[in-house]
């Protein structure tokens, strides 16, 4: 992210608040939260690694009006290398988010609470120490902006909202590009991945529950979809993500349970065209390869011991199955007629013990399970288990 | 709390009720998760090597991180003006980097105001001093300065934005024979690393002058992350330094510092 913009920002904001206040008596209150997690990891593929995810949120809030409330924020958050990630991804993969929020918002009367929110966003990612950071395939820089409504209903409260997203993917080419034009000008085919996304939700919660539902639309501006002879078609790529999510927070006696659910729908216009090797002129088409449907299950147990320390046993568990595209073997041939289906997740417990009024520490094993039809794991695994030792820390005033 | 009896058979009585808590789900993973033990592999060797030649790749980067071990964090306490301190470990001890700091605490909080300090230092690589000019021949020393602004979020806790710059430069010879890390010969390590960084914090009190201190940093010209978590005491501070992308990750630290 530009150095003077990130300076400009958290400058401007916290210098602003306190001057904008002098009149209206202390209404600025400084926002902090730190999230730290350092572990082993020891997967049954490759050695054991060290694994970390760090995270500091600072900002402030400024009540300049009684009706008028601004929340600024920068969130820093470095994910190191480790097992539990999403399907398809390296244990290695390392990525570093900053992110900038501004958000005003009014109390509007009959309306309800109106949101109205501009953020920034710079991911960079990198697959090891070996790679530069700023390089990365997937890096991207995302800006955009939100509407939204809070307002209860007979003892419920819906939050309907709005986001739209500009997203920009600088290093983003596709091999088939890069085979067909000789790398030449793979290079230069930069921005293939660029899209606009628009999304719609609302959000239903009465404590202590929360439901919701999402609906995303992602319009690539450059990128077309591939046809079964190796060309572009005349049509851009095209992605849905429909989203159901509901949790609740429950608590009987010294037991706690907080148990979530989600369930994903991903469709896409988006083919693949596999060549098994350089020059092959029979390669595999995957209609529609890139839909899925997703179902997420997870829930965290805890016993609280004393006021501050808890037990806490935790599962979670993702199941996505792809409709149209068929698992590969171990030589990468596809099994067609089949589906592919990936099963991960992890099943573990610890000690939680709250140190000071805004300090909590978690020592935490999990054990991480992976599994799936997919056999060509020459790149990505697919199918492991491992073991994962952590500290965890939390400091939120 | 007392545990109820089904609980208790098995352990030690004596056992503080934390340790009994922890006893109790160590039993309970090595029950139910462990006879699903994953064909893991430890091969401590090859993750040696692996860090050996990491840190021959770039030695400079290496020292760089112990410098800032070497750095002012802890910010000056309300109510007082100045601090001085220095890290023994893993600074001094054993790497002989000698190092000292302090801070200046230029604006006491009040009202809306946050405390503003300045704040400094300087390190150095003493065993360069010692070691035999005719085999080994050089200097590496570090500084680094900056401003820090302390904000109170509520009575117990409260959250720093500082900006420093860091800086370690010099040059080290191997005159007689290159040292050797796995087939990695070098002849010698010259350094010249000069960094911004910006950081976030926060400061909560734990109990009564003993404070929890949390920082992460963010370097401005490589994307260098650190983070700091240091149990401060009345005199001395320890705890942890992470560098998520170093060769080495972690380290334990210790300091002592007195302030006025």
């Amino acid at each position: 992210m530009n150095k003077g913009f990130f300076l400009l920002f958290v400058i401007c904001h916290l210098a602003l608040s306190p001057s904008l206040l002098r009149a209206q008596q202390k209404k600025f209150l400084p926002f902090y939260r730190f999230t730290f997690g350092e572990g082993v990891s020891l997967p049954s593929k490759g050695d054991f690694f060290a694994s970390q995810d760090i995270g500091s949120q600072i900002g402030s809030v400024v009540k300049p009006l009684d009706r008028l409330q601004i929340f600024g924020l920068y969130d820093l958050t470095y994910e190191g290398p480790g097992l539990m990630r999403s399907e398809g991804r390296l244990f290695t993969e390392r990525a570093m988010r900053h992110s900038f929020m501004l958000e005003p918002s009014v109390e509007a009367p009959f309306v309800g609470t109106v949101r109205l929110k501009g953020f920034g966003i710079k991911e960079n990612r990198r697959s090891g120490t070996n790679e530069i950071w700023g390089k990365g395939l997937y890096d991207y820089q995302a800006t955009g902006f939100s509407f939204g409504i809070d307002k209860e209903f007979f003892g419920f409260r819906f939050s309907p909202a709005w986001r739209f997203t500009k997203m920009i993917f600088p290093n983003y080419t596709d091999l088939l590009r890069e085979f067909q034009s000789g790398g030449l000008n793979a290079e230069l085919a930069g921005g293939l991945m660029n899209q606009n996304v628009q999304a719609i939700s609302l959000g239903i919660s009465r404590k202590p529950f929360r439901a919701g539902a999402s609906l995303s639309a992602q319009k690539y501006k450059k990128e077309k979809v591939v046809s079964s002879g190796g060309t572009y078609l005349n049509e851009n790529q095209k992605d849905e993500t429909t989203e159901f999510t509901a949790d609740f927070d429950a608590r009987l006696w010294r037991i706690s349970l907080v148990p979530n659910g989600a369930y994903r729908m991903k469709r896409s216009n988006q083919n693949y065209l596999r060549f098994a090797y350089f020059g092959d002129t029979n390669p595999t088409f995957i209609a529609k390869n890139y839909d899925y449907n997703e179902m997420s299950l997870g829930a965290r147990l805890y016993l609280h011991v004393t006021k501050t320390k808890a037990l806490f046993g935790s599962m979670s568990l993702n199941d996505r199955i792809y409709p149209n595209r068929a698992p590969r073997n171990t030589d990468g041939v596809y099994a067609l007629g089949e589906k592919q289906k990936t099963t991960w997740g992890a099943w573990g417990g610890g000690l939680q013990w709250k140190v000071s009024d805004y300090s909590t520490w978690n020592l935490a094993y999990n054990m991480v399970y992976s599994k799936s039809n997919m056999k060509y794991e020459r790149f990505i695994p697919y199918n492991y288990t491992g073991h994962l030792v952590g500290l965890y820390l939390t400091v939120a005033p | 709390m007392r545990l109820p009896h089904v609980w208790r058979m098995g352990l030690p009585a004596g056992l503080p009720r934390a340790l009994r808590a922890l006893a109790m789900t160590a039993c309970g993973i090595a029950v139910f998760f462990l006879p699903q033990a994953a064909q893991a592999k430890v091969d401590f060797e090859s993750k040696a090597i692996s860090i050996g030649l990491e840190i021959a790749t770039n030695p400079g980067g290496f020292l760089y991180d112990l410098h800032q071990m070497g750095e002012s964090v802890v910010p000056t306490r309300t109510g007082r003006r100045f601090t001085i301190g220095a890290q023994v470990l893993p600074a001094l001890l054993p790497f002989t980097n000698g190092n000292v700091h302090g801070r200046f605490n230029l604006i006491s909080e009040h009202g809306s105001f946050p405390q503003v300090e300045l704040f400094g230092g300087v390190s150095k690589f003493m065993a360069l001093d010692y070691v035999d000019t005719e085999s080994v021949e050089g200097a590496v020393t570090g500084n680094h300065y900056g401003v820090s602004t302390m904000w109170s979020a509520h009575p117990k806790a409260r959250i720093q934005l500082a900006y420093e710059i860091s800086t370690l430069a010099g040059k080290v010879t191997f005159k007689k024979k290159p040292i050797e890390i796995y087939g990695t010969k070098l002849s010698e390590i010259k350094v010249n690393i000069k960094e911004s960084f910006v950081l976030v914090g926060a400061e909560v009190l734990r109990t009564n002058r003993k404070y929890l201190f949390t920082q992460m940093g963010f370097g401005m010209e490589s994307s260098r992350i650190l983070a700091r978590i240091v149990f401060v005491g009345r005199a001395f501070d320890w705890g942890f330094t992470v560098y998520p992308e170093s060769p080495l990750v972690i380290y334990p630290t210790m300091g002592f510092r007195f302030g006025y």
